[in-house]
């Protein structure tokens, strides 16, 4: 999950980011890798970037 | 209301109930997605069959192919009614009854086709019934063993696992974990988050950094 989510943490430390962003799962999600794109929103992957640091599981 | 997860968590019965009450059996069979020729075929076991008699590869293959119908056919209205019906009600019994773990990410990303835009307010505990079951399920006791993730859940004994082009990280894993940035909200995914991080087990944080 850290390693999907890496390349996306300077992006999403971008301020006015649209609230909601479509990313795409390294390997896709599901069987035959059903799904290649997830809507989410920005402040939720922000706010889960900003965990990982606190938590010491992010290095730049 | 704050979410976590916490290993060896069993599912919410109460939510399962629920989910059962308000989605009763359908009295018409979903057709099939994917077929040659003339005739389409229907999964009459999802209306003559008790959910939980079926056998794990009869669950897989509904799944896989209505899956691929829910995005690939998007305008057969017809299909998509009852697909999106039997899912409803296949749900709570599919999560509980099988505990392979290839099987609650069907479930896991079938879901996430459905709700693409969040999850609705079907009934009024809904979106919470649908975190206490499907959010939550890779909690389940059988998943964990002192502590960390069982060593069913590291056996990558899926068949179909050259899918994935991968044996590196857990796909159950991923999916669970993109659910629930997907559905949760902001507040929500701080103690989350929190939980996660309490988590000790080594197996576990492998997966997690993977």
């Amino acid at each position: 999950m850290y390693g999907e989510t890496h390349t996306l943490l300077g992006f999403f430390e971008k301020e006015n980011l649209p609230l909601d962003i479509a990313i795409h799962p390294g390997e896709g999600l599901g069987p035959n890798r059903r799904i290649s794109t997830v809507r989410m929103r920005s402040d939720n992957m922000r706010m889960f970037i900003k965990m990982l640091k606190e938590n010491r599981i992010y290095y730049p | 209301m704050s979410f976590v997860w916490k290993p060896g968590t069993p599912l919410d019965e109460a939510a399962l109930d629920r989910l059962k009450q308000h989605f009763p059996k359908p009295s018409e069979p979903p057709p099939e997605a994917w077929f040659m020729g003339n005739k389409q075929n229907y999964y009459t076991w999802v209306v003559d069959t008790d959910p939980t008699e079926v056998d794990y590869r009869t669950a897989e293959t509904y799944l896989q192919d209505t899956g691929g119908g829910i995005k690939y056919f998007p305008d057969l209205e017809f299909a998509q009614q009852r697909w999106r019906y039997s899912f409803h009600y296949l749900l709570p019994y599919l999560v509980q009854h099988y505990d392979k773990y290839y099987l609650l990410e069907d479930l896991v990303t079938y879901f996430m086709l459905l709700y693409p835009e969040g999850i609705p307010d079907t009934y009024t505990e809904f979106r919470q019934d649908i975190l206490d079951t499907l959010g939550s399920a890779i909690m389940r006791p059988h998943f964990w063993h002192n502590g960390d993730l069982s060593p069913f859940i590291r056996e990558h004994d899926r068949t179909s696992w050259d899918a994935y082009s991968t044996v590196f990280f857990s796909p159950i894993v991923s999916s669970a974990m993109y659910f629930c940035l997907k559905y949760l909200k902001p507040d929500e995914i701080k103690t989350w988050c929190e939980s996660i991080f309490e988590i000790n087990g080594t197996h576990w944080h492998y997966h997690l950094l993977s």
